[in-house]
């Protein structure tokens, strides 16, 4: 039962490192490109690859968001909620349009290892996509006990 | 749905008020409501039982079919 209450906490927190780490990651994207081009050797950053990185970077950062109200949903004890079926929509989407941005960058910079990322959001897709599934049984199933008297 | 809960009809037949009913049969007056107004997708036998025996009826004298429309 502890338990039941502490992990949530546990995954709010993560979910807070994790969302100020991306934001740092946003400020800092131009000079951390610059230097990863550095240490694969490449004289210069490739012409819109930093676009690329943005475009990609405005629905990662909607995942994270949709992360941290989820963990919040959990710490309130209201997972099974219509709120949490719309932030899973929101993190299914999100993760499908990277996978989009990154199968587009593999394409383009051959150089880069855009294909794992690819892979990565096409696994958060699916993942959350199942998630949000289980979620509208579950609301289902709630409505279903509640309204047995 | 197709089962429809008269309840109200035995209710006024013996007389009996929705707390007084509630109390007897042990389950909350916002429960009872949802009883009352057919929001209920099922209900027990023990809740079922229980409202039998409060108001001294049968199953079939609270639970009717309608065909719907």
């Amino acid at each position: 039962m502890n338990q039941h209450k502490v992990f949530p906490d546990i995954l709010f927190a993560m979910a807070i490192t994790a969302f100020i780490g991306a934001l740092l990651l946003g400020v800092t994207a131009p000079w951390l490109l610059r230097e990863y081009c550095r240490f694969i050797g490449l004289a210069s950053v490739p012409r819109g690859l930093l676009a690329l990185i943005y475009v990609s970077y405005l629905p990662f950062m909607a995942i994270w968001a949709a992360s941290l109200k989820l963990c919040m949903n959990l710490r309130r004890d209201i997972p099974f909620s219509s709120d949490s079926i719309s932030k899973l929509r929101v993190i299914s989407f999100c993760a499908f349009f990277d996978f989009l941005v990154y199968c587009a960058g593999t394409a383009i910079y051959r150089r880069m290892v855009f294909f794992v990322i690819a892979a990565g959001a096409f696994m958060i897709f699916i993942i959350s996509a199942i998630i949000r599934e289980l979620v509208v049984r579950g609301i289902e199933l709630k409505q279903e006990t509640e309204l047995t008297i | 749905m197709a089962i429809i809960i008269n309840l109200d009809v035995m209710m006024a037949k013996r007389k009996m008020g929705a707390t007084e009913l509630a109390e007897k049969i042990g389950i909350t007056p916002a429960n009872l409501s949802i009883l009352k107004n057919n929001k209920a997708r099922a209900i027990r036998f023990s809740t079922l039982d229980a409202i039998c025996k409060a108001l001294g009826c049968q199953p079939a004298d609270i639970l009717e079919y309608r065909e719907e429309e």
